[in-house]
C-alpha cells in the first residue's frame, strides 16, 4: 500500500475541480439564480435535521462570493486545506438551503470536496521541469478513482429497471420533445432510438469505470466520456455537470499524462509570477505527507459512499413512487414525474374550508417539485397549518387532493385525500399516508 | 424482496409481459410543430380576435348611439350587441395571452364580481388603472344594463367603459409582426410558442373556466354556494351560454387539426389502452353534457340545486389533471417559464 508516485494527478484534479467550481458559481450568479431561487421565495423546503439551514437574505451573495473565492484558492493551490474546508461548508450550506434545487451533481460536489479535505495535495503546481514533481501515495489517487467510479457504476445499476430497459422510459417522453435538436431532431422521434439510448446509457454507466481503469481501453473510454457528456449536454438542461464529469474522469489517466499538464500549469504559473515581479516561489514541499490517520476518514467516507445509496432497501413501497431513499444515491434521469397538488384547509369549528393557491407561497419551480414528492407535500402542509393558525383558525386541518403521473403512466391519486396532514409527523412512514403505486417496476 | 434479485434480473425481464400499449407505440414520422403554430395563429387566434373585434366595435357603436339618445329601442340594440360581444369574448379570451399579457385584456374585460357600489359612486374612476378592473368590462356593463332601475342614467358611463378598452393597438401589433414571431418561435424551450400557449390555455381553463365560472359560485373554494360571484348575474340568462362558449373554444382548440390531439396521437400517447386525446375529449364532452342540463343562470342554479354545478366542477377538474399532468408530461412541455438545471 505504501506505493509512492507522482502527485501530478492530484494537482491536475485539484486545479480542474477548482476551475469547474469557480465557473459553476459564476454561471449560477450571472443567470440570476441566487435571487430567483434563494431571495425571491418566502418559503423554503428544508432537509430533515437541517431545518436550521436557510438562505441569508442579501448575505447569500456574500456566501456565494466566499465559496467562489475558496474555489479560486483550490484551483491555484493556495491554502488548499482551509480553502477546501471553506468550500465544503459553504457549498453544502447552499445546497441545504432549499431541497427544491437538489441535484445529484451538487451532492457529488459536496461529498467530493469533503473527500478532498482529507487528501493532502501539494500547494501550487510544483517545479517547471518534470523532475520537480512532488510525490504522493498512490492510495490517495485510488481513493478519487473509486469515488468517481462508484458514481458511474451506481448510476448504471439504477438504470437496471423495467421502465428504463423495457419501456425506454422516461427517454421516450424526453427525447421526442427535443425535436429542434440540430441533426438529431428527426431521429429522436423514433422508438428504436429511445431503446438504443436507454440500453447504451445503462451499459455506458456500468462499464465506463472499468474501461477507464484498464490502460488499453483508457483513451477510447475517455473519448466516450466526452461524447456521452456532450450529448447529454445537448439534449438535457443539466448545466455544468457534463464538464465536471469530463474533468473528473481525467483522474483515471496515468502519471505521465498528468505530469505533462502539471508542467504546463507550472510554466504558466511561473511566467505569471515573473510578469507581476513576485518573489521566487519556494520549491513545493519535499514529498507526501505520511499521516496515517488520514486513511481513516477517507475509508469511512468511501464506505458511506458505497453503502448509503442502498438505504432504500429498508423501506417498503415503490422507490420511484415514495422517493424514500431516492436522493443521494446517484439516481439520475430515471423519472419523469408530473403532479398536481391542491391543498384544502378545514376549520373544524365551523367546517368552513378554503382552497389554497400554492403560488401564493411557492415559486413555479418549488410548486413543481412539491407536487411529486411526499416529503415536500408534507412540509408544505405543515407550513399551511401554521399559516392558517396565524390567521386565526385555532386547529386547522390540512387535506391535499393530489395526482401524479410517473414515466408516462396515467395519473393516479397520490396522497390519501382523507388524511389530515397535520396529524402526520415528518418521521412517520410515508406509506401510512401515501396511496400505493398501482403498477410494479421491476429491477433495482 | 424483488429488488434484491439482481442476479435474476434477466429472467425477470424476459418473463414479465411488457405493457400491452408498448408494442403499439411507434412514433414513426415526426410532427410538424411549425405547421401547428401556423394553424393556431391563422385559423384559430386570428379569426377569434377578428370576430371579437367586430362584435366589440358594434357594441361601441351601439353604446355611442344609446349615450346620444337613450331610447328604449337603442337599449334593446345595445343589450343585444352586449350579449353578442360577451359571447365572442369567450371564444377569444383563452388566447388573449397569445396576443400579449401586457394588454391585460382578461383582467380589464372580465373581472367579476363587479363592484356595484363603486360603479355608482365613482363615475370618474380611471379605467386604465389595475385597481379599477372591477368597475369596468363586461361585468360592469352587465350590472349597468340589467341590474339598475334605469340604465339611461348611466348611458354615458356605459359608452366610456366600452371605449376604455382599445383593441386596435393589440390587433395591429398582432397583424404586423406579432403573428410571425409567434409562428417562428417553434422551439421547445420554456419560452417557445407551443409551451407558452399550452401553459396559458391550461391556466385559463383552470382559473377562468373551472374556478371562475363554476367552482367559485358553487362554493368549492369557500363554504356554501356564492350566487353573487357567478358570471353575468344581472342578465340572469347568460352564464351557462358563456360557460359553454368558453368550453367550446378550448375544446375546438384542443381537437382542431393539427393541434394538441393530433400531436398526442402522433406521439402515440396512450394511457391504459386508450388514447389520451380521446380521454381528454371525452372529458370535455362530459362537462358539456352536465352543463347543458343546468339553469341558464348559474346564480340561480347554485341556489336551487348546487350539486349539479358541483358535478360540473368535478368533470372540469378531472380534465385539469389530464391536461396539466398527463398531457404536459407526454408532450414534454415545461411548466416553469424560467429554465433551471436538472439532472
Amino acid at each position: 500500500m505504501r506505493t509512492e508516485t507522482s502527485a501530478a494527478p492530484l494537482i491536475v484534479f485539484r486545479t480542474g475541480f477548482g476551475l469547474m467550481m469557480l465557473l459553476s458559481i459564476i454561471r449560477f450568479w450571472s443567470n440570476g439564480w441566487i435571487d430567483k431561487l434563494y431571495l425571491q421565495p418566502d418559503f423554503f423546503f428544508s432537509y430533515r435535521y437541517f431545518e436550521w439551514v436557510r438562505p441569508l437574505g442579501e448575505w447569500t451573495y456574500l456566501l456565494f462570493a466566499l465559496v467562489a473565492a475558496a474555489a479560486c484558492c483550490i484551483m491555484v493551490g493556495y491554502r488548499y486545506r482551509w480553502a477546501t474546508l471553506l468550500f465544503f461548508l459553504g457549498f453544502t450550506y447552499i445546497e441545504l438551503m432549499d431541497k427544491t434545487t437538489y441535484l445529484n451533481h451538487y451532492y457529488f460536489i459536496s461529498l467530493l470536496s469533503l473527500l478532498l479535505l482529507f487528501i493532502p495535495i501539494p500547494a501550487g503546481f510544483g517545479g517547471v521541469s518534470a523532475h520537480h514533481a512532488p510525490r504522493t501515495r498512490a492510495v490517495y489517487i485510488d481513493a478519487l478513482r473509486l469515488f468517481v467510479a462508484v458514481v458511474y457504476f451506481y448510476a448504471g445499476l439504477a438504470k437496471l429497471n423495467s421502465d428504463w430497459l423495457l419501456h425506454a422510459q422516461p427517454l421516450s417522453i424526453w427525447l421526442p420533445a427535443k425535436y429542434d435538436t440540430p441533426l438529431l431532431g428527426d431521429l429522436l422521434q423514433r422508438r428504436w432510438v429511445h431503446y438504443a439510448f436507454a440500453w447504451a446509457g445503462a451499459a455506458y454507466d456500468l462499464l465506463i469505470p472499468f474501461l477507464l481503469l484498464w490502460r488499453r481501453t483508457r483513451v477510447a473510454a475517455f473519448v466516450l466520456v466526452v461524447v456521452f457528456h456532450v450529448l447529454t449536454r445537448v439534449l438535457f438542461p443539466i448545466g455544468m455537470f457534463p464538464y465536471i464529469m469530463i474533468v473528473s474522469a481525467l483522474i483515471f489517466f496515468g502519471p505521465e499524462f498528468h505530469e505533462r499538464i502539471r508542467a504546463r500549469l507550472a510554466g504558466w504559473h511561473q511566467q505569471f509570477r515573473e510578469r507581476i515581479n513576485a518573489r521566487p516561489t519556494l520549491p513545493t514541499g519535499p514529498g507526501y505527507v505520511l499521516e496515517q490517520w488520514r486513511l481513516v476518514p477517507i475509508a469511512l467516507l468511501l464506505l458511506f459512499h458505497l453503502i448509503f445509496p442502498f438505504r432504500y432497501l429498508m423501506h417498503p413501497g415503490e422507490l420511484f413512487w415514495t422517493e424514500n431513499g431516492y436522493r443521494f444515491s446517484w439516481r439520475v434521469m430515471l423519472m419523469e414525474k408530473a403532479g398536481l397538488a391542491t391543498f384544502r384547509i378545514v376549520d373544524p369549528s365551523d367546517n368552513r374550508s378554503i382552497v389554497v393557491d400554492n403560488r401564493d407561497y411557492l415559486s413555479a419551480f418549488q410548486e413543481k417539485q412539491m407536487s411529486t414528492q411526499p416529503d415536500f407535500i408534507l412540509q408544505f402542509g405543515h407550513f399551511l397549518a401554521d399559516e392558517y393558525r396565524r390567521r386565526g383558525i385555532a386547529q386547522p386541518r390540512v387535506y391535499v387532493d393530489s395526482y401524479v403521473a410517473l414515466n408516462g403512466r396515467l395519473s393516479q391519486r397520490y396522497v390519501d385525500p382523507g388524511v389530515d396532514l397535520v396529524t402526520i409527523d415528518r418521521d412517520d412512514p410515508v406509506e401510512e399516508w401515501l396511496l400505493p403505486f398501482n403498477d410494479t417496476i421491476y429491477g433495482l | 424482496m424483488y429488488r434484491l434479485a439482481v442476479l435474476l434480473l434477466p429472467i425477470i425481464f424476459w418473463s414479465c409481459d411488457p405493457a400491452p400499449d408498448d408494442d403499439a407505440t411507434t412514433t414513426g414520422e415526426s410532427f410538424d410543430r411549425g405547421a401547428m403554430l401556423a394553424h393556431w395563429a391563422d385559423d384559430i387566434v386570428t379569426p377569434a380576435f377578428e370576430d371579437f373585434r367586430t362584435a366589440y366595435a358594434d357594441l361601441s357603436t351601439a353604446a355611442g348611439t344609446y349615450a346620444a339618445a337613450p331610447t328604449g329601442e337603442a337599449l334593446t340594440e345595445l343589450r343585444a350587441s352586449f350579449t353578442l360581444a360577451y359571447r365572442e369574448w369567450q371564444h377569444f379570451a383563452p388566447f388573449a395571452g397569445v396576443i400579449g399579457d401586457e394588454y391585460r385584456l382578461v383582467e380589464r374585460l372580465n373581472t367579476y364580481p363587479t363592484n356595484t357600489d363603486r360603479l355608482r359612486t365613482e363615475p370618474e374612476a380611471n379605467l386604465q388603472l389595475p385597481s379599477n378592473d372591477d368597475v369596468q368590462g363586461f361585468p360592469a356593463l352587465d350590472y349597468l344594463l340589467y341590474g339598475t332601475d334605469d340604465p339611461a342614467e348611466f348611458s354615458a358611463r356605459i359608452s366610456e367603459i366600452v371605449d376604455a378598452v382599445d383593441l386596435e393597438a393589440p390587433y395591429m401589433a398582432w397583424r404586423d409582426g406579432g403573428r410571425d414571431r409567434y409562428v417562428s418561435n417553434s422551439g421547445n424551450s420554456a419560452t417557445a410558442s407551443v409551451d407558452r400557449t399550452v401553459n396559458d390555455l391550461i391556466l385559463y381553463y383552470e382559473k377562468q373556466l373551472r374556478a371562475g365560472k363554476v367552482g367559485i359560485p358553487a362554493g368549492v373554494f369557500s363554504n356554501g354556494p356564492m350566487p353573487t360571484l357567478a358570471e353575468a348575474p344581472y342578465h340572469a340568462e347568460l352564464a351557462r351560454t358563456l360557460f359553454l362558449d368558453g368550453l367550446a373554444a378550448i375544446d375546438e382548440f384542443f381537437s382542431s387539426d393539427p393541434g394538441l390531439a393530433t400531436y398526442l396521437d402522433a406521439l402515440s400517447v396512450e394511457r391504459e389502452g386508450q388514447r389520451l386525446s380521446e380521454r381528454i375529449e371525452a372529458g370535455f364532452d362530459l362537462a358539456r353534457a352536465r352543463a347543458e342540463g343546468l339553469d341558464a343562470d348559474f346564480a340561480t342554479q347554485v341556489t336551487t340545486d348546487n350539486t349539479a354545478l358541483l358535478q360540473l366542477y368535478d368533470a372540469l377538474q378531472a380534465n385539469v389533471i389530464l391536461l396539466k399532468v398527463d398531457m404536459l408530461q407526454a408532450l414534454g412541455i415545461n411548466v416553469d417559464y424560467v429554465d433551471a438545471d436538472g439532472d
